[in-house]
């Protein structure tokens, strides 16, 4: 048995195979959730390539897998990260289950997440951009909703993702066998230019992100969020993946200032829309856009402390979004849609996704004591002593999340006016706790955990590098 | 550039001002199998006539695909409005890829100037497909336009069975997402139709 088998191509098949079974949707969303945590788990405990055992058999999993000429290998010292990716979705897929806001396609996401293994696994580099596109066309059903619809944003979506695959291959194809020193600068400008937009199309960077707002007010919270934290953190991944495969990359300092300056206007510009949206489906849009933007900036820092604060902001991002989208789905589940109304008085009738919503809401916004802000106060620091435009740009930015947040308090606190509970539109009251209730509760007091103390992360934080040899 | 290059230029020329001009769902997707049948003669150089069937018959399946949605239920797409227009910024398309087919060929030396046209014919029309159409299967129809001009420079520099399989796959996953997509919206249309 081969690791790519096992992680790559039996899950992505799985998950579409129970995709596609008709009927009830809990169990094929169950079995993908069991399937996805069986998978994070065997990733962390056993190693590959090298003999190993379960209880008293001993086997050894393999690291290549050829295919149609090409390999994929995951080494091991991947294997922390496909845990931790596995990890990630398998917590997604329990909170589209236990929320109800996943719609049939919580299978989808398993298949999704096994495709953006193999585009970080597959050998030569130059086909991973072929795996992102094929996980975004995957992700489609995902940002549909089940009761039909505008098919706008997912089609925007899958338009800008598709424009980034020429890009990235031509970049590609132009780029192979210059992994060490190029014969010149000017053999490398263009490509690398390309390959610079194709990420910019990939990590919606300003003005390529049209595709966010509109997912994100037209689609399940809890879909549209996934779709954003994982395809824009498979692009990341991908992106650091150039930096430490070409050796010139990032030995040159104009590439981490580009970075950085890429990163400035992703901030600032989300940050500006953030300020002034009121659809809480799009506020999490704009504030993964800025988040995507530390994530630039935090690279552009350069050295390996930059990289520990890239997984850092990755990491808690995955989290922190989770926990925001699982309240927003409670919330459009009661009140049958998400608009600016729906969330009038959810501080009294929805409590727990209340809280939810503000500790993902806060924590991606900075406030001390939640998770973000741990996160996001070494970067800060690092910025202030370099790079002072940068740090005003993330306060900036901040104040504009802090004025959304803010924003969002205020309608969760707002009576329902001349509007009774269960109209269209409002919140519905609930009798009953659930699971679901205890999932937002759960996820609420880990942010908080983290925030309160992030050295429980650190060690974890500090395998994720490994995935890459420089 | 041999009779059967020729025709196959030709074929991609008349397949995309088809596609642009022409709104009848059957003969959009007549114009999309015919462009894939160019794409297939042009690249059968670089790939073999193997991998480059592959192209051809993951493009007729595509085509199938979002031929089996029956998109004419759609309402308005049998409306000609603003085909003169259509014509005019095509042959604008056309006169513009002309002038940038030299410093295309700068960048691909492997091409020779009418497969670049051709690709580059191609990535203009899908790209204008999709800026104007509204239906899932005519932007879906568009994208593939694109990717069709795409895989005709990229089988010049990478002729691998692994990116033809992944790029089949990407072309037919594209056709099942449109056709997904198209049969989530024709409740509402056909609701908007009636009113």
């Amino acid at each position: 048995m081969s690791a790519p088998l096992l992680w790559i191509v039996l899950p992505a098949l799985l998950g579409i195979v129970l995709f596609v079974i008709p009927g009830e949707r809990r169990w094929p969303g169950l079995s993908a959730l069991a399937v996805g945590a069986l998978l994070a788990l065997a990733a962390w405990i056993f190693p590959l390539g090298r003999p190993t055992h379960f209880v008293v058999w001993p086997f050894q999993i393999e690291q290549e897998m050829s295919i149609l000429g090409r390999s994929l290998v995951m080494v091991d010292d991947l294997r922390w990260l496909v845990s931790a990716w596995y990890g990630a979705a398998s917590l997604w897929m329990l909170g589209a289950l236990l929320t109800g806001s996943g719609g049939r396609s919580t299978p989808l996401m398993m298949s999704v997440t096994a495709v953006l293994v193999g585009a970080l696994s597959v050998q030569p580099p130059l086909y991973a951009p072929l795996f992102l596109t094929l996980a975004a066309l995957l992700c489609i059903p995902i940002l549909s909703p089940p009761e039909g619809g505008p098919a706008r944003g997912p089609l925007l979506f899958v338009t800008f993702q598709l424009l980034a695959l020429p890009l990235m291959m031509v970049a590609g194809a132009r780029l192979a066998g210059l992994e060490g020193s190029p014969p010149g600068l000017e053999a490398v400008t263009r490509p690398a230019a390309l390959l610079g937009f194709g990420f910019a199309f990939l990590l919606a960077v300003f003005p390529f992100h049209a595709w966010v707002p509109v997912v994100t007010r037209t689609s399940r919270p809890m879909a549209a969020g996934f779709v954003i934290v994982f395809l824009t953190t498979g692009a990341a991944l991908l992106g650091i993946q150039q930096f430490d495969r070409f050796v010139w990359l990032r030995e040159t300092e104009g590439a981490f200032a580009i970075l950085r300056f890429v990163g400035v206007l992703v901030v600032t510009t989300g940050g500006f829309w953030l300020a002034f949206e009121q659809h809480p489906g799009r506020q999490m849009g704009f504030s993964a856009l800025v988040d995507g933007g530390l994530v630039m900036l935090a690279l552009g820092l350069g050295g390996e402390a930059s990289l520990l604060m890239v997984w850092g902001l990755l990491v808690v991002r995955s989290l922190g979004y989770l926990v925001w989208a699982a309240g927003l789905g409670v919330i459009q589940r009661q009140a049958g849609s998400l608009s600016v109304d729906a969330i009038h008085a959810a501080a009294r009738a929805e409590p727990l996704a209340a809280l939810a919503i503000v500790c993902g809401q806060m924590s991606a916004m900075g406030l001390p004591l939640l998770a973000g802000f741990a996160m996001r106060l070494p970067l800060l620091s690092g910025l202030a002593s370099a790079h002072l435009v940068a740090a005003l740009a993330v306060w900036l930015a901040m104040l504009g999340a802090g004025v959304a947040g803010i924003r969002t308090l205020a309608g969760l606190v707002t009576p329902f006016g001349d509007r009774a509970p269960g109209e269209p539109g409002v919140v519905r009251w609930r009798d009953q706790l659930n699971l679901g209730d205890l999932f937002l509760v759960l996820g609420s007091l880990l942010l908080l955990g983290v925030g309160i103390f992030p050295q429980w992360v650190v060690p974890f934080l500090e395998r994720l590098p490994l995935a890459f040899a420089h | 550039m041999s009779l059967l290059e020729t025709i196959a230029v030709v074929l991609i020329f008349l397949a995309g001002l088809a596609f642009l001009v022409i709104r009848d769902w059957r003969w959009s997707l007549a114009a999309l199998a015919v462009q894939y049948l160019g794409v297939f003669i042009l690249v059968i150089g670089w790939l073999g006539l193997e991998l480059a069937a592959i192209k051809l018959i993951a493009g007729w399946m595509a085509t199938a695909i979002l031929g089996a949605t029956r998109p004419g239920t759609i309402a308005g797409d049998d409306r000609q409005a603003g085909a003169l227009f259509k014509v005019f910024v095509y042959l604008l398309i056309c006169l513009s890829m002309w002038a940038a087919v030299g410093g295309m060929l700068d960048w691909f030396p492997e091409l020779l100037p009418f497969q670049g046209m051709s690709a580059l014919i191609l990535i203009g029309t899908g790209l204008f497909g999709m800026g104007i159409e509204k239906s899932p299967v005519r932007m879906v129809s568009g994208l593939l336009f694109f990717m069709s001009g795409f895989e005709l420079v990229y089988a010049a520099l990478e002729p691998s069975a692994l990116v033809a399989g992944l790029l089949a796959a990407v072309a037919l996953a594209l056709a099942l997402a449109g056709a997904y997509l198209s049969t989530g919206e024709l409740p509402k249309l056909e609701e908007e139709e009636s009113l």
